[in-house]
């Protein structure tokens, strides 16, 4: 063979070897994506038998199929109208709150972290957590948003949120660029000022504040969730989702740095306007359904990065699913250790998360 | 033409940074700017390329003010190899060259077969195709180099600004890098630290000097003994080298230039 011809068909055969690996790569990214959608339904079903009353896995599947429209009338009504009852209207919503609270945390963590640039971002640790319970706490006692009907919460644990994290960013930047330490410590200091309104608060107006009191907002929980409380924060997290995959470019570019993706075309101060209103939404929405859930913003992150890389479009929803199916079964954990009585779900994360977040710190100093 | 600036000045509050810097590149010309630290060089660019906002001046691309255009126009026109390029999050090499699409992509747009043909093709231009699924934090800093140069690529711009592109690289990849970038066949502006490699790549070369142009013309005229003692402080020997037929500087150490000074 010629030289020339020769090289023509390493070319072909390169390109068709690559052509493969594209399509391989696609293929178990899908898959991996399909995988998690069963296993966070797998969670959804096995979590909610569980409890003080045992539901079968099958008579669980059973009820929820039961209310669908179509499916309804192939199913066989076996299970007693308390098992029904303890399955729709006690568990469910409480476990696809669940989910909820926690595909929103990890997005939020996911958006801080590419805003910040940084792995160590999460809500929680910076204080925006913080920020929210406190003008929601502020908003209950003094009714300020109420004309806004039942978001009212939710608005106003935004505005809290917003704050903060607006206020954390911008002291956290040194000449045009986020130093890490002053960023973390600010995140302290916000978290602590914002910590003492919220006790201050609910220490002195302890019946307006009724179900909602001072561990309920700062360390959380999924206790008492009912369908109604389920619409608004659906709604937030699939608009937020959207407008971040919209962005997954983008946000990729912005982690070159501001001045890289400046010359890569991007408007760095718009988007970065922009995540900080997502992350605050995110944030509010779910603290004021169920309290500050600590650390899964920057676990869930960290561990999807290891599994598919940093590219957005894939940690994106990845986060959300591994988020919600370990919100559902710390949920889990939360009311069965020491059962009868519930332990705040915000307590059993921060167990977990502060040693991660601790051992991240150490990995970081390290490179 | 393809870049003319005009009296451009920029400043940090009180302190002047850099003023009436007037300089051009034309078409298909690869221009150095050298200077001391601190002297500029790095401003001037990033005012050309809206990293900064400039006090005073107007900056034309192709005709057309750069002030006017939006900033994902001109990513489309002016690709920059900055001197920053740390990233703690872990892409591999073929996201990192993907990367240069960006400013042809609008939000919901997809991956086309033609970003990926564009991509296939820079990565296969600087020989990095077998490292395209490598992790790009692993790598060692010539092979990042030439990453991001294959992004500049996939970001099909026919002028290049590059910031010091070579610093803390060895020898070998300093070249391979200068090398690589002039047989593109673009239009360069770049600072350039080592004044050797200036005069060995560059048709015309802008000295910057306490934030204003000192003198410009082909390295030649320019890498003299004067300059470099008035600009860089340094006293120097240079020679016309006879294979590279471009000016060869030697520094002169501290012993040799004090026996000099005796003599005359």
């Amino acid at each position: 063979m010629k030289g020339k011809e020769y090289m023509q068909e390493k070319t072909r055969q390169l390109a068709a070897q690559k052509e493969i690996t594209n399509q391989g790569e696609k293929w178990t990214f899908s898959a991996m994506i399909i995988l998690l959608f069963i296993v966070s339904l797998g969670s959804i079903i096995l979590s909610i038998g569980i409890g003080p009353v045992a539901v079968a896995p099958l008579a669980v599947a059973k009820i929820m199929l039961h209310k669908l429209p179509v499916v309804q009338a192939y199913i066989q009504m076996d299970w007693t109208p308390l098992e029904e009852n303890i399955v729709w209207v006690l568990r469910l919503p409480r476990v696809a709150l669940g989910m909820i609270v926690g595909a929103s945390l990890a997005a939020a963590g996911v958006a801080m972290q590419a805003l910040v640039r940084n792995t160590l971002a999460d809500p929680f640790i910076l204080g925006v957590s913080a920020g929210a319970s406190a003008t929601a706490t502020l908003g209950m006692l003094f009714g300020v948003f109420s004309f806004l009907g039942s978001y009212s919460l939710s608005i106003s644990a935004f505005i809290g949120a917003a704050i903060s994290t607006a206020l954390v960013y911008y002291m956290a930047k040194v000449k045009g660029k986020i130093n890490i330490a002053q960023l973390l410590l600010t995140g302290v200091a916000v978290s602590m000022i914002m910590d003492a309104v919220t006790k201050i608060i609910t220490l002195s107006a302890p019946n307006a504040l009724g179900l909602h009191n001072a561990a309920f907002w700062m360390s959380g929980s999924l206790a008492g969730a009912k369908w109604a409380y389920l619409k608004f924060p659906l709604i937030v997290i699939i608009i937020c989702m959207i407008i971040l995959l919209a962005y997954y470019r983008v946000l990729n570019v912005l982690l070159l740095g501001e001045e890289a993706a400046g010359t890569l075309g991007i408007s760095v101060e718009r988007v970065q306007k922009l995540l900080i209103i997502i992350c605050s939404l995110l944030v509010g929405v779910t603290i004021s359904v169920s309290g500050s859930i600590g650390f899964v913003g920057l676990m869930v992150p960290h561990v999807t990065r290891l599994l598919v890389g940093s590219n957005h479009k894939r940690v994106l929803p990845v986060s959300a699913l591994l988020g919600g199916i370990l919100v559902v079964w710390t949920d889990v954990a939360a009311r069965m250790a020491i059962a009868p009585e519930e332990l705040p779900i915000g307590i059993l994360t921060a167990l977990v998360g502060g040693p991660f977040f601790i051992w991240l710190l150490r990995k970081n100093a390290k490179s | 033409m393809k870049l003319l600036v005009e009296n451009l000045a920029f400043s940090h509050g009180t302190q002047t940074i850099i003023e009436d810097i007037s300089l051009y590149v034309a078409k298909g010309e690869f221009i150095g700017i050298i200077g001391p630290n601190g002297s500029g060089k790095s401003t001037v660019l990033k005012n050309i390329y809206r990293a900064l906002t400039p006090k005073a001046g107007m900056s034309f691309l192709d005709g057309e003010n750069v002030d006017g255009m939006s900033r994902r126009k001109t990513a489309q026109k002016i690709g920059v190899l900055g001197q920053e390029n740390n990233i703690s999050f872990d892409f591999n090499v073929e996201e990192m060259v993907a990367m240069g699409r960006s400013p042809y992509k609008g939000l919901f747009a997809r991956d086309t077969e033609e970003d990926q043909r564009i991509i296939d093709r820079a990565l296969s231009k600087m020989g990095i195709e077998n490292m395209a699924k490598i992790n790009y934090m692993n790598l060692s800093g010539g092979e990042k180099q030439r990453v991001l140069i294959a992004r500049l690529l996939a970001q099909k711009t026919d002028f290049l600004i590059l910031d010091e592109p070579t610093n803390h690289l060895d020898i070998s990849y300093q070249l391979q890098v200068f090398d690589s970038i002039r047989e593109l066949g673009v239009t360069v502006l770049a600072a350039i630290h080592d004044l050797n490699l200036a005069a060995l790549y560059c048709d015309r070369i802008y000295v910057i000097h306490k934030g204003r142009v000192y003198k410009v013309g082909e390295p030649k005229d320019i890498l003299t003994k004067e300059m470099l003692l008035n600009v860089f402080g340094v006293y120097a020997d240079i020679a016309i080298h006879p294979i590279t037929n471009k000016p060869s500087i030697t520094y002169l150490p501290k012993s040799i230039t004090l026996q000099k000074e005796k003599k005359i």
